[in-house]
């Protein structure tokens, strides 16, 4: 029998009124994997990624994750279960030094003051941090604090992260560096899922994408394979922003 | 001799003011809810002081932590069976729920205690310590130190522990806390634990030489948020600082000018400091 899933979510229902964001979409993801959640905007694809986190509640389903039960548990008991989370706007202590903001973080595993600040340093050296330890954290421009709020997620020491269009509004260097830097968290040892508009992030990072349209899974497997599937074609075509860049995905010059 | 006499015993009663106004301030500080109970949070730990003595018996050593224990489950009853439901409503809720628990508080003393002022025998710690030239009544002395060594406590706790770490990060940012597996309402609920325990300890510790009656808790939570606002809103070191700095100019004004005149002195500085900083000694701006 192969071991139980580190995520399991079926048949997750967000409705918003009569609109359901989120209609019947489910998600197995094995420890150690790389996921890719892609779909044009309005998919559904952010809601349900918004509903494994525990910030929001979905309307029905069953989430399952490390061996328990955390349909409706609110976001702190995520955390302490093993997942911690990104946003695409990042949320961060912005009073405190980004030193102090890792450590809060630590504290989740390391009650006593010296280790949490020991391993809040480790965390700023793997996410370049290091040198901007002191300074206040609302000082930070938005890449530092997207790097902070990682750093703060990985102190927490998580099983499962969960990055949401983490690389929104990078340069192209900086993708491929940032690419770099989440193929090191997997060697880690932390499974990912990964919310993102950039086709190339998932090509190159994912392991499996998974897509979405109009709150439903329309396709799922191999990234490359996924990108050819025609359910897939037809929900990009006409979504012209993303359409492009799926079809100048496909024929490589 | 005599000006110096007077400017320690107001930094000691001032440190007392310094312990229960940080409780104050750590409420505010959590969840931007105003205490207008916490004056009579004062006034029942007072009661505390005097039933535990004239009924039991108990000596100071034991009704102090008594009168913490009670009123820090107080403040935790309180959050959970009001506070946590009035701040999902409207401001004025909220003001109104502390301002009515304020009210209850207030009236049940009357109701239990009559409206008579009462004393702790001046026997209870007895006798006057002499330091350096200056003659101490032991008991504000006591009361002056504890309160001191308390508040600076609760700094430390605040700055250098996880605890306080945790109870900083949902005071800063509820949501972002709870995504480093915080649990916004125990700790909202311990400040106002540990807020409620600071005035269990201070109204124990000048049972001993104040006098006590139901409304006591006015003049004293007058005193609060004017240390309050001028340590600046959320900060333990300006209330320690606002409220030494209140109990000293109470006792000059009382010796230089009159007894009478010492609550306008400190309120006309008030609002003098207010005029130009607004956000308190140590607020920010």
């Amino acid at each position: 029998m192969p071991p139980e899933p580190l995520l399991e979510a079926t048949g997750i229902v967000k409705a918003f009124g009569s609109f359901r964001a989120v209609d019947g979409a489910g998600l197995t993801v094995r420890e150690g994997e790389i996921v890719g959640l892609i779909g044009p905007n309005g998919a559904g694809k952010s809601t349900f990624f918004n509903c494994l986190a525990g910030d929001t509640q979905p309307t029905a389903g069953l989430i399952r994750f490390a061996g328990q039960e955390v349909t409706r548990a609110p976001a702190d008991a995520h955390a302490r279960a093993g997942m911690a989370r990104s946003f695409q706007v990042p949320v961060t202590f912005e009073d405190m030094t980004v030193l102090e903001n890792v450590m809060v973080g630590a504290f989740l595993r390391h009650p006593h003051r010296r280790d949490a600040r020991e391993r809040a340093r480790e965390m700023l050296e793997v996410t370049g941090l290091a040198r901007q330890a002191e300074a206040r954290a609302g000082g930070l421009g938005t890449p530092g604090r997207k790097r902070l709020e990682i750093a703060r997620a990985l102190a927490t020491e998580p099983r499962l992260l969960l990055l949401d269009e983490a690389l929104a509004g990078l340069n192209p260097t900086e993708v491929r560096d940032a690419i770099g830097f989440v193929r090191g968290l997997h060697a880690r040892g932390i499974t990912l899922i990964v919310v993102e508009h950039i086709m190339e992030v998932i090509l190159s990072l994912a392991e499996r994408a998974v897509v979405f349209n109009q709150g439903k899974v329309i396709a799922e497997g191999v990234p490359r394979a996924v990108v050819d599937d025609p359910a897939v074609v037809e929900a990009y075509i006409g979504r012209s922003l993303a359409g492009r860049r799926l079809r100048r995905r496909r024929n490589p010059p | 001799m005599i000006l110096a006499q007077v400017i320690v015993s107001g930094l000691l009663l001032g440190a007392v003011y310094a312990l229960f106004s940080s409780g104050l301030t750590l409420i505010w500080g959590m969840m931007n809810v105003v205490n207008f109970a916490h004056g009579d949070f004062v006034m029942l730990a007072m009661y505390v002081a005097f039933v535990a003595y004239t009924l039991l018996h108990l000596p100071p050593l034991v009704f102090v932590p008594l009168a913490a224990a009670l009123l820090f489950l107080l403040g935790l009853f309180v959050y959970a069976a009001i506070i946590r439901h009035v701040t999902r409503g409207p401001m004025l809720a909220q003001i109104l729920s502390t301002f009515g628990l304020a009210l209850l508080l207030r009236y049940t003393a009357f109701w239990i205690f009559s409206a008579n002022f009462v004393t702790l025998p001046d026997t209870l710690v007895g006798g006057t310590v002499a330091i350096g030239g200056l003659r101490l009544q032991a008991a504000r002395l006591l009361a002056g130190a504890v309160a001191l060594v308390l508040t600076v406590g609760l700094h430390l706790l605040l700055t250098r522990t996880a605890l306080g770490s945790r109870l900083l990060a949902v005071a800063e940012d509820r949501a972002a806390a709870q995504l480093v597996g915080i649990r916004p309402d125990r700790m909202q609920g311990l400040a106002w634990g540990i807020g409620a325990a600071s005035t269990g300890i201070a109204g124990a510790l000048i049972a001993m030489f104040y006098y006590i009656s139901p409304t006591v808790g006015e003049s004293l939570a007058l005193i609060a948020f004017v240390t309050v606002c001028l340590g600046g809103f959320g900060s333990v070191p300006g209330a320690l600082l606002a409220g030494l700095a209140i109990g000293v100019i109470e006792a000059l004004s009382a010796y230089l000018i009159g007894a009478v005149y010492q609550d306008v002195v400190v309120y006309a500085l008030f609002v003098v400091l207010l005029w130009f900083r607004p956000q308190g000694l140590l607020g920010q701006a």
